[in-house]
């Protein structure tokens, strides 16, 4: 954990090391990981809260009319894996919509980015939002 | 007369840019609230400057560890 320490007003910031760590160094000297891809059932995927509503209609409808059901060189959609092991679509909502309208069953590919501290199993699926 | 410590914030926001060329701005932001709630317990209402640069700087980490071109 890094150190903070506690302002004037209360404010906490990072101590003067832990921060040029995290801005200079840390992303530099992290090991490159190994992509972590996935073939999942978009239906099962969650939402995050800032999407709640599920697509956009007007994107998805555009998407539909370009792509229709097809996965064919679709890029894998990014998702945050939650503590309780569901998938959170960081970017791709409207692509895991489509698919989930148009092909239900079809599996697409994912690559999870990162971690979350908290569970997510109780959040809205993507199959929850099918217009 | 920006502080230092947001002055360090846009720096991360742009590093992160980069590092997620295809993501919209607006989706960056609201995926970064997300993020913050997730590991700070605050919303980008609530939380503190130092913290969201935690948040940013971990998922700035997050992405970094990608292959190049994966996507």
């Amino acid at each position: 954990m890094h150190k903070t320490r506690e302002e004037p007003g209360g404010q906490r910031t990072l101590s003067g090391g832990a921060n040029r760590f995290l801005q200079v160094a840390a992303p530099s000297i992290l090991p490159t990981m190994p992509p972590d891809f996935r073939e999942v059932d978009p239906n099962d995927l969650r939402v995050p809260p800032s999407r709640s509503t599920g697509a956009d209609p007007a994107k998805l409808q555009r998407q539909i009319a370009q792509f229709g059901a097809s996965v064919v060189g679709m890029p894998p959609l990014w998702v945050y894996e939650a503590a309780d092991g569901v998938l959170v679509v960081y970017d791709g909502v409207t692509r895991a919509t489509r698919i989930t309208k148009l092909a239900p069953g079809t599996l697409v590919r994912v690559e999870v980015i990162g971690k979350l501290r908290r569970a997510y199993s109780k959040s809205t699926k993507i199959g929850d939002l099918l217009p | 007369m920006i502080e230092p410590m947001q002055q360090d914030i846009l720096r991360s926001l742009a590093a992160l840019c980069e590092l997620a060329p295809g993501v919209r701005f607006g989706q960056l932001i609201a995926n970064l609230g997300f993020l913050a709630e997730d590991m700070a317990d605050r919303t980008l209402w609530d939380i503190e400057d130092a913290e969201l640069l935690q948040v940013i700087e971990r998922h700035r980490a997050d992405l970094s560890k990608r292959q190049p071109n994966d996507a």
